[in-house]
């Protein structure tokens, strides 16, 4: 009857170290949610069954309840359990101690044992756990209730941890961490830190500060009061002349007075890339833009390319040929644009009934200015595309239209690269500047000529259209001076001269 | 052709592949809570500065004693938080820091909230910039000495739930494309108001308690802006239309081109009884008011007015409609 009974006592051990706690976490309504959450979260840990027994103990629960530093330090330790879950060894058991010294501090109670580890290979029968007795009555097992909780006034005054006031390396960098968080305006400097738990009685002058863990202070401080990675405890009588911050915690004012600002944070502690400074993410993020920027740009060219052709052509011949004209009418076009929308929207109050169209002329001018930029920009982008592969022309494989497409993919490339590196570059202080400066000017040129391009090419198309008008005959759309000037971006153009062909004199037979 | 179409196909597709890298590389958020109080150590007055751009925003008087206690949740990775205090210059600086916003990638994630409670009792010169945010200000029982508010594409609802415990000396709102909406105003008790609004629909109550005349120069833009007075204050309303319309429902237009131009001087100018009684005879015939019940008729003749609300200002390509219907409490 013995043998039995021993073989199935360690099975019994375990089902009840595994199913009470876990049980009576699921009923109590006093588990703090924070500890709800690190159950379910350290449920397959290795300190899950640690977490668990711990927290489903009453006595551990009316602790939190009733003394907020005792409840302050589990859950700091409960957080770096978490925290270490997956890191360092070294630092899993320093959290684990440390966990294991809180619930001693809350109830007095250790739970350090190897039992309570949740170690199943114990060949004893009689378990015994902190809050939980188990006793093996015949075939049965039965968890009694654990008991009280010996009162808080009682509870004896546990030593600071071992590793209690040294600042390890990681704790320093997470002190630096915190000090560049944008929700801290200031900590303490380093050497006001303490490692773990701190009490601050008496008459402090300066700052007092301490990281992982809670800061509880029922004397005086004249300077600031800081906690990182832990909550700061204002006991009553406590006066604090300084701020009091909590750096991935809160600071519980329970009757003290602190003099300055009272200043917490939770959620992740330190820079994120994008606020800690104006330089690697906006870089990014301006990279990013002119990426967006030169698909866009890609996509309306291409787009113009196929539906508009026409002016596109007439605009990079103007381009090619009277580049200066160019830039001279895109000067005029850009200091007439305000005053022209000006005139026609006077001309249009004056006519009392264009006062009507008032918002239409607006929205309608600028569609056709921001029509004119986008055609001469294109124009020029085409342009240069073509002075790229010029020396390829003759042997060019290339049907027309596949020709105008290639140049204007280049000379967006060219044009949208410039702003691409400008961006990458964009953080260096000099280069940045010089680059950022470059780019805005050769793009104001390149508007400013596509803009007057196109004008000039409507005017163009107009001067033509009047000597046809006149004449009867086909004029020729350039100039007859201007069709082999040089210019900067073309270079000569190769073209034959134009000439007017020859008059028919009658059906060739 | 094929060449080329070959390479632009390319182009575009690394491009496209490029930013989608770089957009899905910071696309989890980083969600931060910043919580800031400070005690009240004096009642001296307190500049309060708050700036926010996308998120929702509520503003209201203390429940407890503090100078100020703010609630700011942000996404790290968008936004730089601002909450500071300078004790010298008594300056209170919330909301996002200027220019550090960056636009969510999708409108879902916004998720930020700004919560901001006020000392009941210390002077106010409170000024406000909302982006695009969905802001809630409950000003009432503060004391406000100036206010000034700035909104963009915003929603906001400005409150003055009870009396602003000082007289304030100037109250100037700027809407932009936005839906706004003052209620209370009287409340506020401020005797010059300026209200400038923009392509936006915006609404003015002037319910609450009265306690002295007040001058409200409107202007509006683009946009339509009803102001809500309570039958018992006389309205005098000289502002003027451009391309736009100032209805008035209870005064009678004087000229039949007073659509665009309501300048009356017999009415806006003079402030006495005769003027009154005839202001509201007039109101009187242009809407006619339903029969009254027995039980309800309490007063035989007109209201006296004890207030005025002096209109003044333009309707540009825009509407401004004066309503009385807004509740009285004297």
């Amino acid at each position: 009857m013995a043998r039995p009974f021993v073989r199935l006592a360690p099975l019994a051990a375990l089902a009840a170290l595994l199913g009470a706690p876990l049980a009576a976490a699921a009923q109590s309504p006093n588990v703090d949610s924070l500890v709800e959450q690190a159950l379910t979260k350290n449920a397959g840990a290795q300190d899950g069954l640690l977490i668990a027994r711990a927290m489903t103990d009453t006595g551990v629960q009316r602790a939190m309840e009733s003394d907020p530093k005792a409840r302050s330090e589990i859950r700091t330790a409960v957080h770096q359990l978490e925290r270490h879950r997956d890191g360092d060894t070294g630092e899993q058991a320093r959290a684990r101690e440390r966990f294991v010294a809180a619930i001693k501090q809350a109830t007095g109670r250790d739970i350090s044992g190897p039992t309570q580890y949740g170690m199943i290979h114990t060949p004893r029968i009689d378990v015994h756990v902190p809050g939980i007795n188990i006793h093996m009555d015949g075939d049965s097992v039965r968890v009694p209730a654990p008991p009280a909780p010996p009162a808080p006034p009682g509870v004896p005054a546990v030593p600071p941890l071992p590793a209690g006031l040294v600042l390890t390396d990681s704790l320093k960098a997470l002190v630096e961490r915190a000090r560049h968080d944008p929700g801290v305006a200031t900590l303490p400097p380093i050497e006001d830190f303490t490692a773990g738990p701190r009490d601050v009685t008496g008459v402090n002058h300066g700052s007092v500060a301490t990281v992982e863990g809670p800061l509880t202070v029922s004397g005086v401080v004249d300077g600031d009061v800081a906690a990182v990675e832990g909550d700061v405890i204002i006991l009553p009588g406590a006066v604090v002349h300084g701020n009091a911050t909590a750096v991935g915690g809160e600071v519980h004012q329970g009757g003290g007075i602190v003099q300055g600002e009272i200043r917490s944070t939770s959620g992740k502690i330190g820079p994120v890339a994008h606020v800690m400074a104006h330089t690697p993410r906006t870089a990014r993020h301006e990279f990013r833009l002119s990426l967006a920027c030169l698909a866009l740009m890609l996509i309306i060219g291409i787009g113009i390319l196929t539906f508009a052709s026409e002016p596109l052509d007439a605009a990079a011949q103007a381009v090619s040929d009277q580049f200066g004209r160019a830039l001279g009418y895109g000067i005029i076009g850009a200091l007439a644009v305000v005053p022209l929308l000006v005139v026609l929207l006077v001309a249009a109050i004056l006519t009392l009934i264009g006062i009507l169209f008032t918002p239409v002329i607006v929205v309608a001018y600028s569609l056709v200015v921001l029509g004119i930029i986008l055609v001469g920009f294109f124009a020029v982008a085409e342009t240069t595309g073509r002075a790229v592969y010029r020396r390829r022309q003759a042997m060019d494989p290339l049907s027309e239209r596949g020709a105008k497409l290639r140049a204007i993919v280049t000379g967006i490339a060219i044009y949208g690269g410039m702003w691409v590196i400008a961006a990458i570059l964009g953080g260096l202080p000099v280069v940045g500047v010089v680059l950022h400066v470059l780019a805005s000017a050769i793009t104001t040129i390149i508007i400013l000529v596509g803009c007057g391009a196109v004008l000039v090419s409507r005017r163009d198309a107009r001067t033509v259209a009047t000597i046809r008008a006149q004449t009867g005959a086909p004029a020729s759309p350039v100039p007859d001076l201007l069709w082999q000037t040089p210019t900067p971006v073309g270079g000569v153009a190769a073209a034959r001269r134009p000439t007017p062909p020859p008059p028919t004199s009658g059906p060739v037979t | 052709m094929r060449r080329a179409a070959r390479t632009t196909a390319g182009a575009l597709a690394a491009l496209a592949a490029m930013s989608l890298a770089t957009s899905t590389a910071g696309a989890q958020q980083d969600m931060r809570t910043l919580r800031v109080t400070h005690s009240v150590n004096d009642s001296l007055p307190m500049h309060v500065d708050i700036t926010y751009g996308v998120g929702t925003l509520t503003l209201q008087p203390a429940t407890r004693s503090v100078l100020y206690d703010v609630r700011l949740i942000y996404s790290a990775d968008r936004t730089a938080p601002q909450a500071t205090f300078n004790p010298t210059s008594r300056t209170l600086q919330l909301g996002i820091k200027d220019g550090s916003y960056d636009f969510p990638s999708n409108s879902r994630d916004s998720g930020g909230a700004l919560q901001v409670q006020l000392a009941r009792g210390v002077p106010l010169d409170l000024s406000l910039k909302i982006g695009a945010a969905e802001a809630t200000l409950q000003l009432g029982g503060l004391a406000i000495r100036n206010l000034t508010l700035k909104g963009g594409a915003t929603q906001t609802t400005l409150r003055f739930d009870s009396l602003n415990t000082i007289p304030m000396q100037s109250l100037d709102l700027k809407v932009g494309a936005a839906e706004f909406q003052a209620h209370g105003l009287a409340n506020a008790r401020a005797t010059h108001m300026r209200v400038e609004g923009a392509a936006g629909d915006i609404e003015l109550w002037f319910d609450g308690t009265w306690t002295g005349d007040v001058t409200l120069d409107s202007k509006i833009l683009f946009g339509e802006m009803k102001i809500h007075v309570p039958p018992d204050v006389q309205v005098l309303s000289t502002a003027k239309a451009v391309l736009g319309n100032v209805d008035d429902n209870a005064v009678e237009h004087s000229t039949p081109a007073a659509d665009s131009d309501m300048s009356d001087s017999d009415s806006s100018d003079s402030n006495d009884d005769d003027s009154d009684s005839s202001a509201t005879a007039k109101a009187a015939a242009v809407h006619p008011q339903p029969k009254p019940q027995p039980k309800v008729q309490v007063q035989p003749g007109p209201q006296p007015h004890r207030y005025t609300l002096r209109i003044t200002g333009t309707a540009a390509v825009g509407s401004l409609e004066i309503l009385h219907d807004a509740a009285t409490s004297h």
